[in-house]
């Protein structure tokens, strides 16, 4: 049975793979599952410096879901490629190291770093809705208050910036996309056309929560991004409507907990997914949806996942 | 605080990591994820219930300070573990047990649990008190305990007395109808004060006014330098905080925030901690992870707002 997927040049032994911010650099989850079973660990999003992150309260649990407005915290790349990368390297699966940056000067200047470093490929964070970037100086501030505008609710801005990383490198490039446009296949497009080799989406929703005894926002930064069983059909629609239109490959995310949630995504056209909050309410969640998906091919007698990609019957 | 079995030295901590990613997982594993079996759950005060886990990976190591992340129902309703202390650990039995509140949707749900019925636990989690010679012997130790904060202390109190230390619990509620783990401190053999807020029982205050008072009677004798141990609600901690700053005492306090994974990688559970060596000012810190235990000292006292 063939469990195998291609991303780009980037061949995966399976098609689960852990979403970026919901897995760390995967040595927290070291004692709890063998980790080189996973098809791919995508890294916590990493910034060219470090960020400190939005104030807290950062996370609230809403029904099936959370909403969080971490603002990237992370330790900056060279701390990543000194400390966290060589751990990485040892796990004996797929790395993909996920990236964001104000602008496209900071993104190619880290996508050389890490190939450099032996990296192969890099997931694009277009899709943060936490960073802020005033109109005017294009620079992004946490906190509150300035219109919000991310590369990835921009057809243009998202077609010039892999059109420059493309330039530049060789590494498998992957798109990881809002949900938070009006017509995420437009923005889908844009990417496939500058040449990225792959799409993941769904990024959180905007939402928000409010503490009704004191009458203020549950999170400090007012909104935030959700995630977990609560945005699955409606992620589920926005892979179906992309994978239609592109033929590069789509990692498929948003509230999946089990085999079946990821078979969903699958016949929907997704060549891989992403686990994302359910590791944080079973760290082993992503091997027993592997588990589950050999269990359905067997079956239902296919031999290969990529025979089910795509097949959903209108 | 790292505890003491662990190493501590940041270079220590990069080579157990990875080993553990590269040669053998269950061998050095310090953190587990087992379905456990309910040996009981009873209620033992207003509101509050102490529940008997069977988990014979998590109990032979757990340390006190630590916790477990239990997911309480097999849906999504509620969605995300909830986080307990560890109360009591018996590595011979297997068993751990955690003391709790009915506060909310989750632990109602935990309440009406049976025994033989099964629960999932990942721990032990964080690190735990230091109760190292270096830190507590040659002091009183001072274990202040402000509602079910008093569940890693009696915990810490019974791994305290085989070390031979003087201990004097100063615990708190709002009232005597909430008193638990008497028995437990009882046969520990420290010395035990109860305040309420109310004053239905012991004095009638909280347990940052027993600190006060004693320091204040203690100014001039051998118990002008005690070392102290701390948990419970926020305002306590911070008051505890203040008197270090009048009495200059040191001392470690055990905090809580909401949380999403419990295992350090979400980032919702930060507090700002003091940065160490020449760098000023404060960072961000995991409680689940880097915590939940930290030095009384370090924590950004000032701009920590009442979670
Ligand atoms: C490290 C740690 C150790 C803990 N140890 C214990 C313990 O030994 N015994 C015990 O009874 N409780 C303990 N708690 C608190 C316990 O986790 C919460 O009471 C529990 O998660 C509430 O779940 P619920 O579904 O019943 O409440 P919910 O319905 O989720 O919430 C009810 C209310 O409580 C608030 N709340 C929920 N979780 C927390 C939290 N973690 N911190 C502060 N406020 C919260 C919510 O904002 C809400 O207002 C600990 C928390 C942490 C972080
Ligand atoms: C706490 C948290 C942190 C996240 N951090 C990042 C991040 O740094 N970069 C990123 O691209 N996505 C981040 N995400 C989004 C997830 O990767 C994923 O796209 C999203 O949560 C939807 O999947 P899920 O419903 O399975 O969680 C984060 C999600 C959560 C819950
Ligand atoms: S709860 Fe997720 S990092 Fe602490």
């Amino acid at each position: 049975m063939n469990l195998s997927v291609d991303i780009g040049k980037l061949k995966l032994k399976n098609p689960v793979t852990v979403a970026s911010g919901t897995f760390g650099y995967a040595e927290e989850f070291a004692d709890l599952l063998d980790l080189k079973s996973l098809g791919a660990i995508v890294t916590k999003t990493i910034t060219l410096k470090s960020r400190e992150g939005n104030a807290m309260p950062r996370i609230i649990e809403t029904s099936a879901g959370i909403l969080n407005a971490i603002g990237l915290q992370n330790e900056g790349l060279d701390n990543f490629l000194k400390v966290k990368l060589p751990l990485l390297k040892l796990l004996g699966t797929k790395i993909i190291v996920s990236i964001s940056a104000e602008n496209a000067a900071d993104f190619i200047l880290m996508a050389g770093k890490l190939e450099n470093a032996g990296v192969e490929a890099i997931e694009l964070n277009l899709s943060c809705p936490n960073i802020e970037y005033s109109m005017d100086n294009n620079s992004p501030q946490s906190g509150t208050g300035q219109k919000i505008k991310i590369f990835a609710q921009d057809c243009e801005a998202v077609f010039s910036l892999i059109k420059a990383l493309r330039k530049k490198t060789n590494l498998v490039l992957i798109a990881k996309l809002s949900p938070n446009v009006t017509d995420i296949s437009a923005i889908a497009r844009s990417a496939e056309d500058a040449g990225a080799d792959a799409l993941s989406l769904v990024n959180t929703f905007l939402g928000m929560a409010v503490d009704i005894e004191n009458c203020c926002p549950k999170l400090a930064n007012i909104t935030g991004g959700l995630s977990g069983p609560a945005i699955k059909p409606l992620a589920l629609r926005m892979v179906y409507e992309t994978a239609r239109v592109v033929s590069i490959p789509v990692i498929g995310m948003g509230g999946i907990i089990n085999a079946a949630d990821a078979l969903e995504f699958i016949i929907a056209g997704a060549a891989a997914v992403g686990i994302g909050t359910a590791n944080f309410v079973n760290p082993k969640v992503s091997l027993e949806i592997i588990k589950g998906l050999e269990d359905y091919l067997q079956r239902k007698n296919f031999a290969d996942i990529n025979q089910i990609r795509g097949t959903l019957k209108i | 605080m790292k505890n003491v079995s662990r190493c501590s030295a940041g270079e220590c901590h990069k080579i157990t990591n990875q080993l553990r990613l590269s040669i053998s997982r269950e061998e050095i594993a310090v953190l587990y994820q087992e379905d456990a079996e309910i040996i009981a759950n009873r209620q033992v005060a207003d509101f509050i219930f102490e529940i008997d886990l069977n988990v014979p990976k998590i109990a032979n190591c757990a340390m006190p300070g630590q916790f477990v992340q239990i997911k309480i129902t097999q849906s999504i309703d509620p969605l995300l573990r909830r986080p307990f202390s560890i109360f009591a650990a018996d590595s011979a039995a297997g068993k751990i047990s955690i003391l709790y509140k009915v506060i909310g949707k989750g632990t109602k749900i935990l309440s009406k649990k049976c025994s033989g019925e099964r629960l999932n636990l990942l721990g032990p989690l964080g690190n735990g008190f230091d109760f190292s010679a270096q830190k507590c012997s040659g002091h009183l130790n001072i274990l202040v305990g402000g509602g079910l904060g008093i569940a890693p202390l009696v915990f810490l109190a019974e791994k305290m007395k085989s070390l031979n230390n003087k201990i004097l619990v100063l615990y708190g509620v709002t009232t005597a109808q909430e008193i638990v783990c008497i028995d437990e401190l009882k046969k520990i053999d420290c010395e035990l004060k109860i305040a309420t807020d109310d004053g239905s029982t012991g004095f009638n205050g909280y347990a940052s006014d027993l600190l006060a008072d004693f320091l204040c009677a203690n100014e001039n004798n051998d118990f002008k330098n005690p070392y102290i141990y701390a948990c419970g609600p926020f305002a306590l901690l911070k008051q505890v905080h203040r008197l270090s700053e009048q009495y200059c005492f040191h001392g470690q306090v055990c905090l809580e925030k909401m949380m999403g994974c419990g295992l350090g990688v979400c980032l919702g559970c930060m507090v700002k901690i003091k940065n160490s060596g020449a760098q000023t000012g404060f960072s961000y810190q995991r409680v689940c992870k880097d915590g939940p235990v930290f030095d009384l000292h370090l924590v950004d006292w000032k701009n920590e707002k009442v979670s």
